[in-house]
């Protein structure tokens, strides 16, 4: 077992992962985003629950609700809320196809985590032109 | 029978595989519904307090949204828990974590449910 190198061979080697010259890999990042986009759906939801059970419950407290979705900080909420929902969803399909045993070769790999991000950016911007010009 | 291999420690149950199977049916399931709960959201965002109550009363909204969000919830759920189960060491604030996990997904369920019943049956 002579010829397998080992790390104390090499005491000069930097340490990996090794943060100045470590690139991070677009499946990696997707990964990350899907957690996090999770997590912010999770969190995201009560939004959601708080206006719809406003809306059966009282008409004021809707009102007052719904203008505060309305400001810009609303909107912003919202907005950031529509890109999560999608990347988590186009996120959700990635790990379908993987769970089936396809896409496990480099470039497909790469080609379904940056399609996660363009089609999620691309998507979002399409809902909120839609809302607002249909 | 002899267990071969010992559950990691924070890991209280033997149920990933039934958590993987409940993950795809939830998956498959929002993968088809969650579009229409979001375009309902999306066509109802910012419209005056009749029009809103005037599509939820419907039971045909009503029975298909209340239904989006439950799978919602239980997906919800069962993504935190592996989060949990990744980040948390300590089985005393595992377990603590894991309760309340479950009970704001029954919570959030049943707090909506009850509102769009409610109010479809006009109590």
């Amino acid at each position: 077992m002579a010829d397998v190198p080992r790390a104390s061979n090499k005491p000069n080697r930097p340490l990996s992962p090794h943060l100045q010259v470590y690139q991070p890999l677009i499946n990696m990042v997707m990964s990350i985003f899907h957690r996090i986009t999770g997590v912010g759906l999770y969190v995201g939801s009560l939004l959601l629950v708080v206006w719809l059970v406003s809306a059966t419950l009282d008409r004021d407290l809707f009102e007052r609700i719904n203008g505060l979705l309305g400001t810009w900080f609303g909107q912003l909420v919202l907005l950031g809320f529509t890109w999560a929902y999608l990347h988590h969803l186009l996120g959700g399909v990635r790990h379908l196809i993987w769970d089936s045993g396809a896409g496990f070769d480099l470039p497909t790999v790469k080609m379904l985590s940056w399609g996660t991000l363009v089609l999620s950016v691309l998507g979002t911007a399409g809902i909120w032109l839609l809302a607002a010009y249909v | 029978m002899q267990r071969a291999v010992t559950p990691p420690r924070n890991r209280p149950d033997r149920r990933g595989a039934h958590h993987a199977w409940r993950m795809h049916l939830s998956t498959w399931i929002l993968l088809i519904l969650a579009p229409l709960g979001l375009g309902l959201f999306v066509w109802l965002a910012g419209k005056p307090h009749s029009v809103v109550i005037d599509a939820l009363e419907r039971p045909y909204v009503a029975l298909p949204l209340a239904f989006i969000l439950f799978i919602s919830v239980w997906h919800m759920a069962l993504g935190m828990r592996t989060i949990i189960e990744d980040y948390i060491r300590r089985p005393a604030t595992l377990m603590l974590l894991l309760g309340l996990n479950t009970v704001f997904a029954v919570a959030v369920v049943v707090v909506v449910v009850w509102s769009l019943v409610q109010r479809m049956l006009g109590l």
